[in-house]
């Protein structure tokens, strides 16, 4: 079975809309499920090897950023009781409360965002952007923007190489290697704007931004659409509960 | 059908006060031919090149420029100021950024010019499958663009171009990232389409214009300082020695691939 992609921009939709209005204690389990769905529902499991890597790996990297961010805010934000005192530290709960908030609505932004691009071709989101009508110039923005960030974990491996060839120890300890990403990072990210141009040129060149506009069959084709109905419902749900619940306090 | 194109007093700058990038430019390359635009970096020949497809005309709407362009029965004063796909057909200096990135197979990726068109897909999977096997690359038409070589790259990328069958054709420095062999290939792509397009190549390696070009036009500091065709360029070519790597090619003169350029040559000229 495979989800059409309007069904899964739902579902992007409404774990947004989750991570905003509901409480950290629906979040966390809903996170769960989704990186046990990401790892068991075929639609949205990552499509290739690499793409699982990096989908498993962003989940070990912000669970621990989450765990950091909790025990910081436990520690700084002195409200509500004490839960416990580890040697001169205190940790409060009003702390811990507002860390786990915090943490998980960033993890279940990025985490939805993610199985939606892991679990589909670039081209097929592609080819979905221009039957929905979007002008070619900016599919192709979205795009250029999406093949960076594909490219990017290369880049970086090739950059560190590079460097070590020439004796820099830039993979020597998690020290030195958080250092040289961050480095990397902004030269990476400035070449990328110019490459993106200059990709953008190479297809302007082809004629890409001549072709003719795609008339959009995304209305035509809803009736069959079950996932996004459930979503949507879901979404409204959620909107409604949180309203009538702010209203009741 | 391959197009004449002629460029009269055509002059470029980048911005007002800049300096000249082009000046005084007047060239004429014959329908079907092709012409090598030879000269050291900086020189001019990527601004000339990207003028003739329209993309300079495009993107530096504030430039000064003069003259008039003619591409066909089409002319341009001074320049044209829209891309002129697939009339005008122009691979750039490095193959990677031509891959579009957003087609994971090459021959897709190949077929992404084709798109723009009226045809059904498979029109353009047999049209594709038709240029890989020409160019040599069908071996390569289910793999994914991003892994190719740099070689591999250069002529996918030409493929992408070639593909809309461009009356003219604009190679910026083809030869850029490859070996021998792929100049030796990609050498007999270009003179397979002698007759039926014609060709403009930009480049500094001398060695490949001469196995290629009928004409060639030296370009210094954005002049021309030499039009002619081979016979005209090989006689005078110790005037080039600051412009060009003239010591490679006097070198290689002894070499027996340049001996046997040489007889072709002799060849050609009896044939005259």
């Amino acid at each position: 079975m495979q989800i059409p992609i309007p069904d899964k921009l739902s579902f992007v939709l409404f774990a947004w809309i989750c991570a905003f209005l509901l409480p950290w204690q629906f979040n966390l389990p809903f996170i769960i499920s989704l990186a046990v769905l990401a790892s068991s529902w075929r639609p949205f499991r990552p499509i290739t090897p690499s793409a699982r890597k990096a989908f498993f790996r962003f989940l070990g990297y912000s669970t621990s950023f989450g765990v950091v961010l909790v025990i910081v805010n436990g520690l700084l934000l002195r409200e509500g009781s004490i839960v416990f005192k580890a040697a001169i530290f205190d940790f409060y709960c009003g702390g811990f409360e507002y860390g786990l908030t915090v943490s998980v609505r960033l993890v279940l932004l990025s985490l939805s965002i993610l199985v939606f691009f892991t679990s589909m071709r670039f081209q097929d989101f592609a080819e979905y952007l221009q039957s929905a009508g979007l002008p070619q110039s900016l599919v192709s923005i979205i795009l250029l923007t999406l093949f960076f960030l594909e490219q990017l974990p290369n880049r970086i491996t090739q950059v560190f190489t590079a460097q070590e060839a020439r004796g820099a120890p830039v993979r020597a300890g998690m020290f030195a290697r958080g250092r040289s990403f961050f480095l990397v990072l902004s030269p990476l990210v400035l070449s990328s704007i110019v490459e993106s141009v200059e990709r953008g040129i190479a297809l302007e060149l082809r004629g890409y931004y001549q072709r003719r506009q795609v008339k959009s069959t995304v209305h035509e084709e809803m009736a069959n659409h079950v996932w996004l109905y459930v979503f949507l419902t879901l979404s409204l749900f959620v909107v409604i509960f949180s309203i009538v619940h702010w209203l009741s306090r | 059908m391959a197009l004449p194109v002629t460029i009269s007093d055509f002059s470029f700058q980048y911005w007002k006060d800049a300096p000249f990038a082009l000046k005084d430019i007047t060239l004429s390359v014959r329908p079907g031919t092709i012409c090598a635009l030879l000269g050291p970096t900086n020189a001019g020949k990527s601004t000339l090149l990207q003028a003739l497809a329209g993309i300079l005309g495009e993107h530096h709407r504030q430039a000064i420029a003069s003259g008039t362009v003619k591409i066909g029965e089409d002319t341009f004063s001074p320049i044209p100021r829209n891309v002129l796909f697939p009339t005008v057909g122009l691979t750039l200096q490095d193959p990677y950024y031509q891959i579009s990135g957003i087609r994971e197979r090459v021959w897709k990726e190949v077929g992404l010019t084709l798109e723009a068109y009226s045809l059904t897909e498979s029109e353009i999977e047999s049209r594709v499958k038709t240029l890989l096997e020409r160019l040599g690359l069908h071996h390569l038409s289910e793999r994914k663009p991003s892994t190719l070589s740099g070689g591999e790259l250069q002529r996918v990328a030409l493929a992408n171009i070639l593909i809309a069958q461009p009356q003219v054709l604009l190679l910026d420095e083809p030869c850029h990232s490859l070996d021998g062999t792929s100049q030796r290939r990609l050498a007999s792509i270009l003179c397979s389409l002698q007759g039926s397009t014609t060709v403009i190549v930009a480049d500094y390696q001398l060695d490949f214009a001469l196995r290629v070009a009928e004409q060639f036009v030296v370009v210094d500091t954005g002049r021309i300082a030499f039009n002619g065709d081979r016979s005209q360029f090989l006689t005078n070519l110790h005037t080039f020695r600051s412009l060009l790597p003239v010591d490679v090619l006097e070198q290689a003169l002894t070499n027996n691939a340049v001996v046997a350029l040489s007889q072709r040559l002799i060849k050609n000229m009896a044939k005259k």
